[in-house]
């Protein structure tokens, strides 16, 4: 495999990090592709080089998954003033591994917010040529991705109210209030409380929608469909739709 | 007819279809609209022209009432082409989990009271008698139709909305909605790429917490999560979720959430109910190269396995 079939490959791969992905946060980021059996020798070196002080990047780091040099990885991170971490949303370095079909010469790829970064008139560019010349072929790759600090989900500011898939209202949540909407089968009444939303009462039969955790992040819902009713806290999303 | 006002006229003719091109193109927007079906919400987010917006939502509404009336419990005509097409999916992925996903824990669900949402633990003696009534190897496939032994009841939940997904998205591509998505309840797939013009952007539940576990870049990918946060109930302390070991009769345990990416949304949906509950799951991803898998295990910690789009080439 050569560079550029490397770089083409890991570029257009989706789920390289897919814990990891900071939405429109327009934070910076930056992703290490280090193509080597022992990733320990040269992580440091390259993080030393890139500057990437644990202090900025919240200084704790995870696994993405498992990883078979997991335990001296975190050895030398944990000897540069990096502590692990969990959940890998939380951490500021996320570490994963993947297999290589097709050993490879060891190398490694910088990606900074979506461009792969030259580094050949930097110190790199040395380490990156000791790496490729000295040894064998390698087989396996590690992610690194550092992400800058960011928030996945923000406070909303509007608790829109939707019927039938129709937007009803707008109920702002800076104001505590309480509002009846006639529905499906009856109605839902709506208390906002300290910037959260609430269903307080529903003439549905379960009543989940008034056991739901009050809503208040951008994007959060409380639904109840016996009637048709939707409650969805508005401000700025970070994704485009949810699994869960 | 000199050269000149030849080609004048052809320019004419270019800027004419150049400026028609553009007008049509423009009258595409992004649409989103909810609707209700499953008990629960369906979001379809498409790029659309304004016409286009009532027959996409009256197509994928007939895709959902048909499976819905085909598929809800107690409304089985075992006979019925579709139903007979979802069990011959459901058993292939019946035989590839290791029997993890089985569409016959209907007497389970019932006894657990997750059906009359009257929860409680049972006797183990009143669970072993009703695991003789779970497993597809005791469905008979007739001349008419399924043949269910006295007692067994199907519960498609794990894999119907998955292929209802999957069934809408196919209807819309046909109509030429070149990019969207359809989320129904979590069970999603998109196609294309998002408004911003990228992948689209979608985040994972975190199962204990508010907010994402993380968020997948994904397209032309469906994406299905099972998880023990959604419908459960607690006694003593202890959680007992929706989805149940076929083979113990139990609520699973060993796992908080199990997101799965791949090419079908109804592989996706199934896979996660099967791997939520397999002690081995690798050798499950093993048979579906194409799919892969995002665990968090009952500690809250996070793994990854099995195939990532993009990496083929390696």
């Amino acid at each position: 495999m050569n560079r550029r079939h490397f770089i083409k490959t890991v570029l257009s791969t989706s789920l390289l990090t897919p814990l990891l992905g900071p939405g429109k946060s327009a934070d910076p980021n930056l992703t290490l592709y280090l193509i080597s059996d022992h990733p320990q020798d040269s992580l440091p070196a390259i993080m030393r080089e890139l500057g990437t002080e644990p202090s900025f990047w919240s200084g704790r780091f995870s696994f993405g998954n498992p990883h078979p040099s997991g335990e001296k990885i975190k050895h030398v991170l944990c000897r540069t003033g990096w502590r692990q971490a969990c959940p890998a949303s939380s951490t500021g370095l996320v570490l994963s591994f993947q297999p290589l079909h097709h050993a490879a010469r060891p190398s490694f790829t910088l990606v900074r917010n979506g461009k792969v970064e030259d580094i050949r008139s930097r110190r790199l560019s040395r380490l990156w040529k000791e790496m490729n010349d000295s040894r064998p072929d390698s087989a396996c790759l590690t992610i690194a991705s550092l992400n800058g600090p960011r928030e996945p989900s923000a406070h909303g500011r509007t608790a829109a109210i939707y019927t039938d898939g129709k937007k009803r209202a707008v109920l702002a949540l800076g104001k505590d209030q309480s509002k009846r909407f006639a529905s499906a089968c009856g109605e839902v009444v709506v208390g906002i409380e300290r910037g959260r939303a609430v269903v307080l009462a529903s003439t549905c039969r379960h009543k989940i929608c008034q056991s739901s955790l009050p809503a208040s992040l951008a994007g959060e819902r409380i639904i109840c469909a016996p009637n048709r009713f939707l409650l969805e806290i508005e401000g700025p999303r970070f994704v485009d739709t949810i699994t869960g | 007819m000199s050269t000149q006002s030849l080609a004048r006229k052809r320019f004419s003719l270019f800027i004419f279809l150049l400026a028609a091109a553009v007008t049509c193109r423009v009258k595409e927007r992004w649409q989103s609209y909810t609707l209700f079906f499953f008990d629960t919400v369906c979001d379809v987010e498409i790029l659309c022209q304004a016409a286009q917006i009532r027959a996409t939502q009256e197509e994928i509404s007939r895709v959902f009432t048909t499976v819905e009336e085909q598929f809800s419990p107690g409304r089985q005509d075992l006979s019925s082409p579709l139903v007979l097409e979802l069990f011959q999916q459901s058993r292939q992925v019946y035989l590839n989990t290791g029997g993890y996903f089985d569409i016959t824990v209907g007497p389970l669900v019932e006894l657990w009271g997750f059906s009359s949402r009257a929860y409680h633990v049972p006797r183990p003696e009143d669970i072993k008698a009703v695991l003789p009534l779970v497993g597809m190897e005791k469905i008979r496939l007739g001349a008419s139709g399924l043949v269910l032994q006295s007692g067994m009841k199907l519960d498609w939940g794990g894999i119907a909305i998955g292929w209802a997904v999957d069934r809408a998205v196919k209807a819309l591509r046909d109509r030429g909605i070149s990019r969207g998505f359809i989320n129904v309840g979590g069970d999603l797939y998109c196609w294309g790429s998002n408004p911003d013009n990228k992948d689209w952007r979608v985040g994972i539940q975190h199962p204990r917490q508010k907010g994402y576990l993380g968020v997948l870049s994904v397209s032309n990918t469906g994406v299905a999560t099972s998880g023990d946060y959604q419908k459960y109930f607690e006694r003593n302390g202890i959680r007992y979720c929706h989805i149940f070991n076929p083979t113990t009769g139990y609520p699973a345990t060993e796992r908080q959430s199990v997101t799965v990416i791949g090419p079908l949304t109804m592989l996706c949906d199934a896979l996660s109910t099967a791997l939520f509950i397999s002690p081995e799951p690798e050798a499950i991803l093993k048979r579906y190269p194409e799919y892969g898998a995002i665990f968090v295990n009952s500690r809250g910690e996070v793994a990854t396995m099995g195939k990532s789009p993009g990496l083929r080439s390696f």
